[in-house]
């Protein structure tokens, strides 16, 4: 009979705790936009490390149907793209390396699933820039598991989302020149993901990026 | 339920011991090692022709090349990641010159941005000299208000398991709080 309760308190514990991360109220949405902001498209040539979908974000990477990329318990838990950066007219503009890693500190309970992230990017003949800031992944943690609840699979679907920051959060998005023409300029960024449901593997998006 | 979501276990990183060495003038100095033939995880390269701005002299045939590797201490340990990203840019006279900047990302500590400059001659890239400088830009997490300098070599180990030599690029950094 214990052993009734307890599998039962725990199924119900599970559940619980589901239906908190699709449904939770303590995580607001996620608008940001940058006025008078370059704006480019980018989709990755390559990319290595911790799958960016709910089985990377809720560490269930030994339930993912593939291999985790990085073995070393170092950077496991990060992630590491190329991606060519293209402006308005789809010409391309830049080519960038993306850097990331989940921020330990992490609660579900307050929907802070997050990942610092790193960018430099660099426009040929031009110069290069050095970007960092906060990613928030609830968006795509909290799709996934609505998905799963109603009876799917713990996938996203095809999502887009916004990764920089709440605005309330305060949380510094910076962009710091380092050479050519770049080289003085300071600013900030914020990046929209766009998450085919066909390949997870696959990073794309938008990226503003604001400079003075 | 609002235990459980407070104290699911998310995921993190292992810190493994941090090889900083105190320097007499108070800062303080940290190698970090890239084995060449074994720490690349991406590489992509691009013709300058392929992204249509203005050329430059010398610049015509170059390509933008980005690279990610692992990034090890002292010890050999993997510890990070390292991105490093190379082109022709213009400097402030407008003379062609090649920019090597370098992301190291060590997750359970933060991250460190290096870059250096080199000047072109005729035109040409000029041939790699045995150890580069340049310049500790910025960082965060750890090294966030540390700056300084550091210099990168290629050093051969001979590797005693495999009887094999290795190469490995130095990054030897040297920072202090808030110089320059």
């Amino acid at each position: 009979m214990r052993l009734v309760i307890l599998l039962v308190g725990l199924l119900g514990g599970v559940c619980a705790g589901l239906l908190a991360v699709a449904y939770n109220p303590l995580a607001g949405a996620d608008i940001r936009t940058l006025p008078n902001a370059d704006s480019y498209s980018f989709v990755s040539s390559e990319v290595a490390g911790m799958p960016r979908d709910a089985y990377g974000a809720m560490n269930l990477g030994l339930f993912a149907s593939y291999p985790a990329d990085f073995a070393e318990p170092t950077i496991k838990n990060s992630y590491a793209s190329i991606a060519t950066l293209r402006d308005s007219a789809g010409v391309p503009a830049a080519l960038a390396v993306k850097l990331s890693g989940v921020v330990p500190e992490g609660n579900l309970l307050t929907g802070d699933v997050t990942s610092q992230s790193y960018w430099m990017v660099f426009w040929p003949n031009q110069g290069s820039v050095f970007m960092n800031g906060l990613e928030n992944h609830w968006p795509m943690l909290s799709a996934s598991v609505r998905s799963a609840v109603s009876g799917g699979s713990l996938s996203s679907g095809s999502i887009s989302y916004d990764v920089s920051p709440r605005p309330e959060t305060k949380a510094e998005q910076r962009v710091i020149g380092l050479t050519g023409i770049y080289s003085s300029v300071r600013g900030t960024f914020a990046e929209l993901a766009d998450s085919p449901d066909s390949d997870s593997d696959l990073f794309q998006g938008e990226l503003s990026i604001q400079t003075k | 339920m609002l235990i459980g979501a407070s104290v699911y276990p998310l995921p993190g990183h292992q810190r493994v011991r941090s090889g900083i060495e105190a320097m007499a003038d108070g800062g303080r100095k940290e190698d970090f090692y890239i084995n060449v033939s074994a720490d690349r995880i991406l590489h992509d390269e691009a013709g300058v022709a392929a992204y249509p701005v203005p050329a430059m002299n010398g610049g015509a045939g170059q390509y933008i090349q980005a690279e990610v590797f692992q990034l090890r201490n002292a010890d050999r340990q993997v510890i990070g990641l390292a991105s490093r990203m190379r082109g022709i840019v213009p400097d402030s006279a407008g003379s062609p010159t090649q920019a090597v900047s370098w992301v190291l990302f060590i997750p359970s500590r933060g991250s460190l941005v290096l870059d250096q400059v080199r000047v072109m001659t005729n035109g040409l890239i000029p041939e790699m000299e045995a150890v580069q400088q340049g310049r500790v830009v910025t960082g965060d997490g750890e090294f966030a208000r540390l700056k300084g300098q550091y210099i990168e070599a290629l050093v051969v180990e001979e590797n005693y398991d495999s009887g094999q030599q290795e190469r490995f690029i130095l990054l030897s950094t040297r920072l202090r709080s808030g110089a320059s």
